[in-house]
C-alpha cells in the first residue's frame, strides 16, 4: 500500500476515498496494474480540502458503509469541491449492492461496484478505463480490456480467414478450369476441317459453355461473400455484445435493443424448447445443474452474477429462472426484486439454490417471490422435481 | 453439516453420481475442474486471512463449498462450513487451523483420485 502511495501524483486522475486503507487493499492493487495516475485518501476532518487539492477525475467512495459514501459525496458536491464533469463510482459491500443500484438508477453516481467480496475484478478495471477514457485518450489505459475483447474476437477472425482463403482457392480454381476448357476447345476447333463445325462448336461455348461457367463463378462468388459477410456480421455483433456488456445498464441501450426484435439473429428466437436463466457464480456447479437440464431438453442461458441475469431478463422471457442466494454484484433476493419489478419476466417463476443453512433468507425471499428450492448440491432427480414442478410440467 | 469430520468422506463419489449420473469420464472432468478451482481459492483464502480480510475470507469459504458439496468432498465441505463460521467471529487461530486441514484434505482428494478408478 505504501508503495502504490509513494508513486501517486499531486493532481491524481483516479482517487479512491476509505476509512481504512486495508479496507481497499485489493482494490488499489486492481487499479494499480491499470494506471498509476491514482491515489488513497483516508478520509479524516480535513478531507473536503484534500479532495478539492487533489482535484481528481475519477473517484471512488469506499467508506466503511455506503450511507457515509452518500453523506461526503453530497457534500462535495453541495460546497462545489468537486471538478465539474468528475466520475463518481459507488463501492459498496455485497450486502448494500441494491442501495448502490438504486443510487446509480436515481444518476447519484456514474457507477458502483461491489468490493467486497472482490470478486468481478475486471469489472472495476472497466468502470475505472469508462470514467477515464471521458477525460483523456483511452488507450494509455485500454490495455488488459483490449486483450479480454481480443480473445473474444479470435475465433470469428480465424473463420473469416478462411472463409477468405476458401473463396480466394475456389476463384482461382474456376478461373483455371475455364482457361482449359478454351484450350480444348481451340484444339477441337483448330482439328475441325469443317468450317461449319467450328462456328457450331464456337457459338456453343459462347451461348451455352461460358455463360454456364460464369454462372457457377458468380454463384460461388455470391455464395463465398455472404458466408464471409455473415461472418462479418457475427463479429460487428459480438464486438456490440462485448460493448453492451462493458457498459453500465442503460434504459435506453435496452428499449432499442427491444425495438430490434429477435428477426435481426441478434435476440434468441423463441422456440418450443423451455428455456431457464441459470445463475450461480460457481461455474462448476453450474455446468452441473445446466448438464442435468439439457439433458431433459431444456434450453439453457447460463451467468454467473444478478447483475448480469438482470441484463438477460430485460432482452429474453424465459420460462424459468434458477438462482443461487449469495451472487456476486446483486445477491439472488435483491436480483428477484428487480426481476419482479421491470422487464419481460415479472411473472416467471424463480427457483432457488441454496444450503441448508439460509432458511431465513429464503423465507424473506420467498416473499419477493419465489417458486421453490434446490438444497446444494442435491441430487439429479431433485432437482428435476423443482424445476418441473415451477415451470408447470 | 452438524456431522463431525470423521464421519465424512474426503472423496463421496455417490454424490457426483447421484447429480450427475454415472458417468465417468463427466465425472473425471469436473473432479480435475475442483481441484484447480481449489488451488485457486485457497490462495485467495490464505491472502485474504493474511490481510485479516474476514469478509472476503467468508465469501471465498463459501464459494468454494458450493463445488465441494456437488462433487462429494465431504470433509472439505465442512471445513470450509468452519471457515466461513469462524470469519464470523474473526478467529485467527482457529481458521489458520482449520485452512491447514483444507490444505490437507486438498491433497488426499488428488491422491484419492490419482490412484482411484473412475
Amino acid at each position: 500500500m505504501a508503495s502504490i502511495n509513494r508513486i501517486a501524483k499531486r493532481h491524481p486522475a483516479v482517487l479512491v476515498l476509505t476509512h481504512r486503507e486495508d479496507d481497499v487493499q485489493g482494490v488499489t492493487q486492481l487499479i494499480s496494474e491499470q494506471t498509476n495516475d491514482f491515489r488513497c485518501l483516508v478520509v479524516r476532518k480535513s478531507a473536503l480540502d484534500d479532495i478539492e487539492q487533489l482535484a481528481p477525475k475519477v473517484i471512488l467512495f469506499a467508506l466503511s458503509d455506503v450511507k457515509k459514501s452518500i453523506c461526503l459525496y453530497n457534500m462535495l458536491i453541495k460546497e462545489k469541491r468537486l471538478v465539474k464533469n468528475h466520475y463518481s463510482v459507488l463501492l459498496c459491500s455485497n450486502k448494500e449492492s441494491g442501495l448502490a443500484f438504486k443510487c446509480c438508477l436515481k444518476n447519484l453516481f456514474d457507477s458502483y461496484f461491489v468490493y467486497q467480496p472482490l470478486y468481478e475484478k475486471f469489472r472495476l478495471q472497466l468502470i475505472v478505463y469508462e470514467g477515464l477514457k471521458q477525460f483523456t485518450d483511452s488507450d494509455t489505459y485500454i490495455d488488459s480490456l483490449d486483450s479480454i475483447v481480443q480473445n473474444q474476437n479470435e475465433e470469428l477472425n480465424a473463420l473469416i480467414e478462411m472463409g477468405l482463403s476458401y473463396k480466394a482457392s475456389v476463384v482461382e480454381e474456376i478461373s483455371k478450369s475455364r482457361d482449359e476448357v478454351n484450350t480444348i476447345n481451340q484444339d477441337i476447333l483448330e482439328k475441325l476441317p469443317d468450317s461449319m463445325h467450328k462456328e457450331l462448336l464456337s457459338e456453343l461455348n459462347e451461348s451455352h459453355i461460358q455463360p454456364l461457367l460464369s454462372a457457377l463463378e458468380e454463384s460461388l462468388s455470391s455464395k463465398l461473400l455472404g458466408l464471409v459477410d455473415g461472418l462479418k456480421q457475427s463479429q460487428d455483433l459480438n464486438s456490440l455484445l462485448m460493448k453492451q456488456l462493458q457498459q453500465p445498464i442503460k434504459e435506453k441501450q435496452v428499449s432499442d435493443l427491444h425495438g430490434t426484435g429477435s428477426s435481426d439473429g441478434f435476440l434468441d428466437t423463441p422456440t418450443s424448447q423451455q428455456s431457464i436463466l441459470l445463475v450461480e457464480d460457481n461455474h462448476i456447479y453450474r455446468e452441473m445443474i445446466s448438464d442435468v437440464l439439457t439433458n431433459v431438453g431444456y434450453e439453457i442461458e447460463q451467468v454467473d452474477d444478478g447483475l448480469a441475469a438482470i441484463k438477460k431478463i430485460k432482452l429474453t422471457q424465459y420460462d424459468l429462472i434458477v438462482m443461487d442466494l449469495f451472487l456476486p454484484n446483486l445477491d439472488g433476493l435483491n436480483t428477484t426484486k428487480h426481476i419482479r419489478n421491470v422487464g419481460k419476466n415479472i411473472k416467471t417463476p424463480v427457483v432457488a439454490l441454496t444450503g441448508n443453512k439460509n432458511k431465513q433468507l429464503v423465507k424473506k425471499w420467498a416473499e419477493h417471490g419465489l417458486d421453490g428450492y434446490i438444497l446444494k448440491p442435491s441430487t439429479k432427480q431433485e432437482i428435476l422435481a423443482v424445476v418441473n414442478k415451477a415451470i408447470g410440467n | 453439516m452438524n456431522t463431525q469430520p470423521d464421519e465424512l468422506k474426503t472423496l463421496n463419489r455417490e454424490t457426483i453420481i447421484d447429480l450427475v449420473g454415472d458417468e465417468p469420464d463427466k465425472i473425471q472432468k469436473f473432479h480435475t475442474e475442483f481441484l484447480a478451482q481449489a488451488a485457486t481459492v485457497l490462495k485467495t483464502i490464505v491472502q485474504s486471512f493474511n490481510i485479516n480480510d474476514f469478509g472476503e475470507l467468508k465469501s471465498q469459504a463459501h464459494f468454494l463449498k458450493t463445488s465441494a458439496r456437488a462433487v462429494g468432498a465431504e470433509r472439505s465441505a465442512y471445513f470450509l462450513e468452519t471457515i466461513e463460521r469462524y470469519s464470523l467471529t474473526k478467529n485467527k487461530s482457529a481458521i489458520k487451523q482449520i485452512i491447514i486441514k483444507l490444505n490437507g484434505e486438498f491433497i488426499a482428494i488428488k491422491k484419492e483420485l490419482t490412484n482411484g478408478e473412475h
